[in-house]
Order: C-alpha cells, then sequence, then structure tokens
C-alpha cells in the first residue's frame, strides 16, 4: 500500500499533462551579444494583436534565459517576448502533437524612452519583488563613483535599507544587520570578504557583472545561511557575436574586460582590476607602505548540446600590504579570495530545468611580522567545497517548484607562530588550530499563482551543520494580492540560521576581522523577519512607488567581550559574548524607470539595537549603524548624445558613537592621581548629520572609431565637512602657555574632483 | 570643448581649496553627567578605613583635585551592628574616626551620600588561602633563564591573590583569580628572582574580594578620550552602586613569610 501511495504521488504530477497537451520552450538571448537575458517576459496569445482577451498564459526566463509554458493545446499561437531594454518580439508558434522548442533573440533598443535601470518588480514571480531589487550594472557605471571607482555596493548603499557603517566603508549593512550577514553570492558561489581596501572598496569589477539582484530580508527557501540578506551577482557569460571589450583608467585603478566566441558552441569573459595608487606614491617616495589590490573574474561557456551548456567560472582577489622600513623590519600583511565554479545546466524536459555545479572557495588572511631573523606568522583561512544541484519543476499551469540541495565541506585554519625563537613559557598554546565540518542543506518552494490576483510564494529549508550537530528548519513564506486600484499588497515571514560568524573588533571591515564556525558552545544566530508593504506603478507606469515596513528579530549574534583578550594561549571562544538584535523600520521607495530621467527618492526611518549581557551592563543599546533618518536620491540625466549626468545625494542621522560624558581623577598603580574619563552608555551619543552630494558628467566622444566616455566625478560637491569622527584633544596655546582641552572633528573626505577614461570595443 | 575646459578649471580650484580643514574644532559641548566618584580599599590590618570621595566634571574640562573634591559628603561604613562615620580629613580623603579591627569574614558596607546621589557598596575580606608546597621555577624567556617561585594553594573563599617579594612596587599588577572554592591553584610570585638564596626572600601573599576582579581587568579603561584611533569607549567597571555613581570599594587580607620556610623540601 505505501509503494502504491508512493507511485502515485510521483505520477500525480504526470497525469495533469493529458495527452494532448503539450509545452512551449526555449531560451532567451541578446541578439547581438548571445548572452542570455534574465527575467524576460514570456507571454502566449492566441492572436496577433495582444490584449487581454486573447492572454493563454505566460511566464519568465530563468538566470540561464530558459523559459517554459506547459500545458498548451494543439493550435496557432503568438508569442510575445519582451524585457527591459530590448525591443518586443512576436513569434508565431504551431503546435501540433509535439512539444515546441523556440529560442528567441531579443533585439536591444538604443532609444533613452525603453531604458529601465532599476526594477523592483522583474523577477519571475511577484512574491519574488518582495523586499527585492535588480539594478542593472550599466546604471551602477554611470553613478558617480568615488576616485572614479565604480562600486556596486557603494550604489546598493544609496537604497533604502541599506546603510553605509560608516564614509570609510562600503560594507552593507541591510535593515540592521551586519555586513556578515549578507549571503553575497557571484555566480552562486559565496564570497566572504567582498571589498579591498580595508572595506574601503567593494572587489566586484562592474565591468564584469551582468545582473545584480539584492534581497533585502525575508527571502525565499532557496537562499540561506545568513540571517538579513541576499546580494546575487551573476558575471558575465562572454559574447558569443564577436572579440569586444571594455578598458579604464581611473585616478586609482585600471581595468580591462574582454569577451569573445571561443567557437561557435563557446565564448569567454576575462577581466582584470589593479589598484595603482602605490605606484603613483612610489614616484614620489621610497618611503611609503606598500599597499594594492587586483582581482580578477573569469567566466567560460560551452554549449554542449541544445539542452546542456557548460560554464566555467573564476574569481580571484587580493589585497597586498608590506612595510619595510629599513633591512631588518619587516611587516607584510596579505589576504583574498579565490573562488572556482563549474555549473553544468542541463534541460531533462521542458517541464524540468536543472542546474549543477562544482564549486571551491578559499579565503586567506596572513600575515608576517618580523625583525631581523625572528619572524611572528599569523592568519587565517577558510576554504570550502561546495557540491550543489538546483531543479526547476514547470509542468503545473499556476505552479513554478524550485527544489535543492547542496553539501558544503569547511576547513577553518587559524595559526600562530615565530620561527628561530626560543621561546619557552606557553609555546604549546602556539601552533595551529584546524576545524573540518560540513554541512547539509535542502529546499524546496512552490511559486503558486492562486488566483489571478494573489500569488504566494511557500517553502522550507533544512540545514544540518556537523559542528555541534545542529539541525533546523527554517518555514519561508510569502504573498501578494493585487487590487483594484492596482496596488499590490505584500507580505513574507522567514526564518534563518546562520552558522558562520564574523566577529569584528570595529567598524572598519579589517582582514583580521575573524569568520569562526557554531560549535557546541556557540550557537547558530537565527534570524526571525516579517515585512508588510504596498507598491504600484503609477503616472504609465513610469514610476514604482513601494512602501514596506519590516521586522527583524536576530538571536546568538556574536561580539567580542569588552575584556577580550588578543594574546597568545586564550581560547578564543571565550573572548566572545552572545546576545540579540532588534531592527525595525519603514521604507518608501519612489522609482522613476522610464524615459531620459531615471533614478529614484528613498526614504528609511529605522532603529537598529542589540543587547548582550556582557556590554554596556546588559543594556540595550544603538548600533553605530543605526540610522533613525535616512534619505537618498540618485538620478542618471542624458541631456543629448554627447553629455549625460549621474547624480546621488543621501541625508542620514549623525552615527551613533561612544563619547566622554564626564572626566574624573582617579588613582592609578602607582598611586598618582590619574586623569579618567566617563563615558556614554555604548553609542549613546549621536554625531552631525550626514549629507553629500556627488556627480559625475559623462562626455561621449569618438576617437579612433571607438567610442569613448570622460568621466568627470566630483566626490562632495558642496564640500560637506561631514563627521567621522569626534575626539578630545589638548590644545596648547603658544600665547598664554595654557592647554585647553577642545572638541575636535575628523572629515574624511573634501571635495574630490577626479577624472576617468573608459572606451568599448 | 571650451565648456569642458571651464569646468575642469572649476575642479581643480576646488581640489585645491578643499585640502585643509579636515580636522576642526567643534564648537559645541559635548553631553555631561555629573558622577560621584568613590576609591577605596582597606586590608585586614588597617587600623583606619579611609575614601576617596569626588565628583566629576564636564569632559572639556581639565579635572584638578580643587575642581572635583567634595568636603560635604556624608560618608558611613556599617559592619556587624555598628556604625563608623568618616570625616573629611583634606583634598578628597574622608577618614573614620575611631580606630577599628578589620576582621576577615565580615561584611563591611559603605554608604556615601551628596546631594541626590547615593552610593552603596558592601565587601568582605576573604579568608586567605593556604599554603601547599612552594617549588622553585626556571623558566626561559627571550633567551635568557630566569627564576621564580611557585607557590600551590588551596582556598576555601573566591578571590584574586598576588604573591610578590615584600617590595613589590607594583599595587595592580600580577594578580590571579581564584574563582573555584576548594580547588589547588598555582600561583607564581609575581616578578622574577635575582637572589640566589631563599633565606633572603620574603613574599607577601594578598588576597582581595572577588568583586576586585571587573575592575582590575579594566583599570586601564577610560584612560583616554575614546576617538576612533584608539582603543576607548570603555569604563572601568567598579563595585559602587547607585544612579550616577561609580567607584570601587573592597577589603584585602595578607599574609608575609619567607620562601624558606614553604620551599619543597627536595630543594632545601
Amino acid at each position: 500500500m505505501r509503494y502504491r501511495l508512493l507511485l502515485l504521488f510521483i505520477l500525480f504530477p504526470l497525469s495533469l499533462i493529458s495527452e494532448d497537451k503539450y509545452s512551449i520552450s526555449g531560451i532567451v538571448n541578446d541578439d547581438t551579444s548571445k548572452e542570455a537575458v534574465i527575467s524576460a517576459t514570456v507571454a502566449l496569445y492566441t492572436d496577433s494583436i495582444i490584449n487581454k482577451d486573447n492572454f493563454v498564459k505566460g511566464a519568465y526566463s530563468n538566470k540561464f534565459g530558459f523559459y517554459s509554458l506547459p500545458n498548451i493545446t494543439n493550435g496557432t499561437y503568438f508569442l510575445a517576448v519582451s524585457s527591459v531594454g530590448y525591443k518586443l518580439m512576436l513569434l508565431k508558434i504551431i503546435v501540433t502533437n509535439d512539444d515546441v522548442r523556440r529560442n528567441v533573440q531579443l533585439e536591444s533598443t538604443s532609444a533613452m524612452t525603453e531604458e529601465v535601470t532599476v526594477t523592483a518588480d522583474r523577477e519571475s514571480s511577484p512574491t519574488s519583488s518582495i523586499s527585492s531589487i535588480s539594478i542593472s550594472p550599466s546604471f551602477v557605471s554611470k553613478m558617480p563613483a568615488f576616485g572614479g571607482e565604480v562600486d556596486i555596493f557603494r550604489t546598493l548603499q544609496l537604497l533604502p535599507g541599506i546603510a553605509a557603517g560608516s564614509e570609510l566603508s562600503s560594507g552593507l549593512y541591510v535593515r540592521g544587520g551586519s555586513p556578515d550577514q549578507n549571503l553575497i553570492l557571484l555566480d552562486g558561489v559565496t564570497v566572504y570578504n567582498p571589498s579591498h581596501l580595508a572595506g574601503f572598496i567593494s572587489s566586484f569589477n562592474n565591468d564584469a557583472i551582468k545582473d545584480i539582484r539584492m534581497i533585502k530580508g525575508a527571502f525565499p527557501a532557496e537562499y540561506g545561511g545568513r540571517l538579513s540578506s541576499v546580494l546575487d551577482l551573476t558575471m558575465k557569460e562572454g559574447r558569443k557575436d564577436k572579440l569586444g571589450g571594455k578598458a579604464g583608467v581611473s585616478l586609482i585603478s585600471s581595468k580591462l574586460t574582454l569577451e569573445g566566441p571561443i567557437n561557435e558552441n563557446s565564448s569567454f569573459m576575462i577581466s582584470g582590476r589593479r589598484f595603482y595608487f602605490d605606484l603613483l606614491l612610489g614616484l614620489i617616495t621610497n618611503d611609503a607602505p606598500t599597499y594594492y589590490f587586483y582581482d580578477f573574474n573569469a567566466k567560460a561557456n560551452y554549449k554542449l548540446s541544445e539542452n546542456d551548456v557548460l560554464y566555467v567560472s573564476g574569481y580571484f582577489a587580493r589585497d597586498v600590504f608590506g612595510v619595510n622600513e629599513n633591512d631588518n623590519d619587516d611587516i607584510s600583511v596579505n589576504w583574498g579570495n579565490s573562488t572556482a565554479n563549474m555549473r553544468w545546466m542541463h534541460i531533462v524536459s521542458p517541464e524540468l530545468f536543472t542546474n549543477f555545479s562544482l564549486v571551491y572557495t578559499d579565503y586567506i588572511f596572513d600575515s608576517n611580522i618580523g625583525e631581523d631573523d625572528v619572524v611572528f606568522n599569523s592568519g587565517s583561512r577558510i576554504r570550502d567545497i561546495v557540491l550543489k544541484g538546483d531543479a526547476q519543476y514547470l509542468a503545473y499551469d499556476d505552479h513554478v517548484i524550485k527544489t535543492g540541495a547542496d553539501i558544503t565541506w569547511h576547513n577553518f585554519k587559524s595559526k600562530a607562530n615565530f620561527n628561530n625563537l626560543d621561546f619557552d613559557i606557553g609555546s604549546n598554546n602556539l601552533g595551529e588550530s584546524i576545524i573540518n565540518t560540513f554541512d547539509i542543506a535542502l529546499y524546496a518552494q512552490d511559486e503558486w499563482k492562486v488566483t489571478d490576483r494573489l500569488d504566494v510564494n511557500y517553502g522550507l529549508r533544512g540545514y544540518y551543520f556537523q559542528q555541534g550537530n545542529y539541525l533546523d528548519i527554517e518555514p519561508r513564506l510569502s504573498a501578494t494580492y493585487l487590487t483594484d486600484a492596482g496596488i499590490r499588497l505584500k507580505g513574507a515571514f522567514a526564518v534563518a540560521n546562520q552558522y558562520i560568524h564574523l566577529v569584528v573588533r570595529n567598524n572598519i571591515s579589517l582582514p583580521t576581522d575573524l569568520w569562526f564556525p557554531s560549535t557546541e558552545n556557540i550557537l547558530p544566530s537565527r534570524s526571525y523577519q516579517g515585512v508588510l508593504g504596498a507598491e504600484m506603478n503609477i503616472i504609465d507606469d513610469t514610476y514604482l512607488i513601494s512602501l514596506e515596513g519590516y521586522y527583524k528579530k536576530m538571536n546568538n549574534l556574536l561580539e567580542y567581550r569588552d575584556d577580550a583578550e588578543f594574546t597568545l594561549g586564550k581560547v578564543l571562544e571565550e573572548q566572545f559574548t552572545s546576545g540579540e538584535g532588534r531592527a525595525y523600520g519603514v521604507e518608501l521607495f519612489l522609482n522613476k524607470k522610464i524615459g531620459n530621467v531615471t533614478g529614484w527618492v528613498g526614504y528609511t526611518l529605522a532603529w537598529t539595537k542589540r543587547q548582550f549581557a556582557d556590554l554596556n551592563n546588559g543594556k540595550e543599546f544603538y548600533t553605530r549603524h543605526d540610522r533613525r533618518h535616512d534619505v537618498s536620491l540618485t538620478l542618471n540625466y542624458e541631456f543629448n548624445d554627447t553629455w549625460e549626468l549621474g547624480m546621488a545625494w543621501v541625508y542620514g542621522t549623525g552615527q551613533a558613537y561612544t563619547m566622554p560624558t564626564s572626566t574624573y581623577i582617579w588613582r592609578d598603580d602607582f598611586n598618582y592621581n590619574d586623569e579618567k574619563y566617563q563615558f556614554s552608555e555604548r553609542n549613546g551619543v549621536r554625531l552631525p548629520a550626514y549629507h553629500r552630494m556627488d556627480l559625475n558628467f559623462m562626455y561621449k566622444f569618438e576617437a579612433y572609431k571607438l567610442p569613448w566616455v570622460l568621466s568627470i566625478n566630483i566626490y562632495n560637491v558642496y564640500d560637506r565637512r561631514n563627521p567621522f569622527a569626534w575626539y578630545i584633544n589638548n590644545e596648547y596655546d603658544p600665547n598664554t602657555g595654557d592647554t585647553s582641552k577642545k572638541l575636535k572633528q575628523i572629515t574624511l573626505f573634501p571635495i574630490i574632483p577626479t577624472l576617468g577614461l573608459s572606451f568599448e570595443f | 570643448m571650451k565648456k569642458t575646459y571651464i569646468l575642469l578649471l572649476l575642479i581643480l580650484t576646488a581640489l585645491l581649496s578643499s585640502c585643509d580643514g579636515l580636522e576642526q574644532t567643534v564648537d559645541s559641548d559635548l553631553p555631561y553627567v555629573e558622577k560621584l566618584i568613590i576609591q577605596g580599599q582597606f586590608g585586614i590590618n588597617s587600623r583606619n578605613i579611609s575614601v576617596s570621595i569626588t565628583k566629576s566634571i564636564p569632559p572639556l574640562e581639565e579635572p584638578t583635585l580643587s575642581k572635583v573634591t567634595i568636603t560635604d559628603a556624608v560618608c558611613k561604613v556599617y559592619y556587624k551592628d555598628k556604625v563608623i562615620n568618616l570625616i573629611h580629613q583634606g583634598e578628597s580623603i574622608y577618614v573614620s574616626e575611631d580606630t577599628l579591627t578589620i576582621e576577615e569574614g565580615v561584611e563591611y558596607r559603605l554608604e556615601v551620600k551628596w546631594k541626590d546621589k547615593v552610593a552603596i557598596a558592601t565587601t568582605t575580606i576573604p579568608i586567605l588561602p593556604k599554603i601547599i608546597s612552594v617549588k622553585e621555577k626556571i623558566f626561559r624567556e627571550w633567551g635568557y633563564d630566569q627564576k621564580t617561585y611557585e607557590f600551590t594553594i588551596r582556598s576555601n573563599d573566591k578571590g584574586m591573590i598576588k604573591i610578590s617579594e615584600n617590595d613589590s612596587y607594583y599595587r595592580d599588577y600580577g594578580f590571579q583569580l581564584i574563582d573555584k572554592i576548594d580547588k589547588e591553584y598555582r600561583v607564581l610570585l609575581s616578578e622574577p628572582i635575582y637572589d640566589e638564596d631563599p633565606a633572603n626572600i620574603s613574599f607577601e601573599m594578598r588576597f582581595t574580594d572577588i568583586q576586585f576582579y571587573p575592575y582590575y581587568q579594566t583599570r586601564h579603561e577610560g584612560n583616554s578620550d575614546g576617538g576612533i584611533f584608539s582603543n576607548g569607549g570603555l569604563n572601568m567597571e567598579g563595585n559602587v552602586k547607585g544612579d550616577n555613581v561609580f567607584g570601587i570599594w573592597f577589603g584585602y587580607n595578607t599574609f608575609g613569610g619567607r620562601i624558606d620556610d614553604y620551599l619543597d623540601i627536595f630543594k632545601k
């Protein structure tokens, strides 16, 4: 009986497909580059005159460009395929007793009126628009950039709900979460440390990226392993029509991207970037420390058959820092990520789409500090090997079922060693620490079109983490309802666990910040988050207005204790303290999607709090990145064929900061009267508000028969002296001979104009 | 093209004129919270109890004894069924009116009242641990042999212990936490010994109330202004309770002897 039931369960989906029903499926490509077009709208009509009465059914292309329309009866149809930045393509399809495979090539449009830069409702179902925003890399490239260095993360920081930790940091603080709570995926591969220059610049080269999707919270079951958000980046595959590329120079770096066909079935893309400020500095002085970074992206694909494509991609980034003060003293620190991914896309049938990946990631931090022949070597390393498979089942009219599994082997290594040193006491505390563990994740989700107005996405994600033997189930649910007035009401709830934690010593992202796995003593972090909102397109779909409220509760967050000791031999786990976090707020987003002026206005009203028994006397406190009000305005304006302007303006409530609130005299260890400060509660003082405007003038011209763009970036146009930090300084007055205390403010960046030049070929 | 040159010129001018003033004086006061500051410790052999009572002043002022001194606080110590008044003796010091005999195992409760602030703290003199053995230890550090003595002790009270030569200069240095009772601990003499003859070496054992521990761990906090480039931003932790008060109040037990009297028999 049990086997009959199982058979019935397996065959039930097939029973829905009666013999005289067939599928129309295929892959949507760009007609020039032949790259897959993600999230193209595919709609089937019974007539070439497209209207609601003729509509049969619709679908969206997935990340590989694949679409499928199941359960089609014999007949003549018209397939309308469209996507942002492309002309509508209408194809006649005749279904006669067989499935139809129809690949579609979309013609890109250069008309300004068709350009869409940011979309909040682009993905494959209305439910996936909840807290989700996609930004085109071309829009990112037009935004003002510090030093002319186009930065995906700094553009994402302009979105409501995403805050910058400080002016120095490109880290993403999403809805009160910390940067390590973001799942950052590059072609499906987790990147642990996505920044260069101590967090100042993100380590992703915009020229190598095809698609940027940010999910700010309550993400569906297909994503997991982090508490707060998902940033899903897809690398370019490489154009298939001809060899092309892009090169650019800015004040601080140069980059080059090459892409083209290898043969008729394969193509490649390689992209590299090098920070060369050290070379410029070297022209002036030999005494300056050496610092540079570089990163390298590569991807190739090979079409094995109509139903099989093999992708191989890699990413390599390094930061290198060194000081050689004289011939005896040396400091060298280098850190970075390496990833490699081999992915096989296989279309089993029009109803079943699969892809499988074998992934290797390596994050390394290594430092050597030496004097004469004695060198202290310390570092940490995380190596992951991941095997994963995902499937999309498209046999139902009203359901898109996604399921998948992955297993990840983690190798955590930390070390601290002296060499050539006669050092007895505590020497047994030195050496290497290695943790090997693995985790398994399984998920299943159903994007269910319940009615024409109601869409639901429900799913479950299960986790097993070997270290500590943790087994967790995460329910995910989201729903949207379209009202008569065209307002889409939306809501979502999600539980997420995180088994790998980044423990930081301050808010500047440093490579010394430590990734640490959950253990028997360190419980996994867990978040519960809920989202409610509404959105609608207005004024002929030119604008999108969206309002979302969120509440997020986080347990078992890790911080260093106030009295943490970082000496050799101290057990690291004992230096941590765990606590809770709460974040809640409201986000308003007005997005002008179409026209020669595009951009958005974002406003966030938010509260972000933490509470640890061992910090701040156990009282709840605001985090450094807590911003009560956060406003952003972005604009892209194409004056004419020659000039274009990108503009960004931000305003934020001042940073929460810990400052002295009084001073007193204390008898110290030596019985002297010493001056001491009594500080506010943790982050109990607010710095003044932060605001800044950046501009990017783009001058387009032709030289050597190639299109060139000269970018004139002006950072902090009105030279606002924004506070980065306050401190108390004892100042000597040479006139009176007295010293007195002054409250001082440090500003990092005044107005900074820079030039950048790029060309395409 | 002419417009481009003008634009570039403007940008260059702006850049040159903006390079200074990245550090500027802020014409603003920090929020001020006045605190009552208490500092007191006493040993088993004390005949008087003395406490320093001061106040904190706004962070941008220079603290001097004259600015922080409080002369009109009401300060009392309660123990057993007795009350002792502490009288202002000059500068910030308040001293007990009468002499007294400090006893181990007895709770001493401090109460200080000043304006609307009330500070309360209690401490108990812990009972000294028992010395089980003393051994000579040679260790090598930075290429040199050094000698010290390792005491094995067992305690019935929790606390912090320090064993030093009598002439130990550092007051709040070299303490070890004893946080489990009836357990053997090994405690090293807090400094290396250079005298070869144990008959010439005397030691002092100081065993403080365990409330000393949080203060000991954080005693170097609050030294700097907590600016972004310093390790500040944290307060010392004390055991004096009350709204807008901070301070320490603890007692300690002491014992002295000669190393030679306790040295392991095989080493003698």
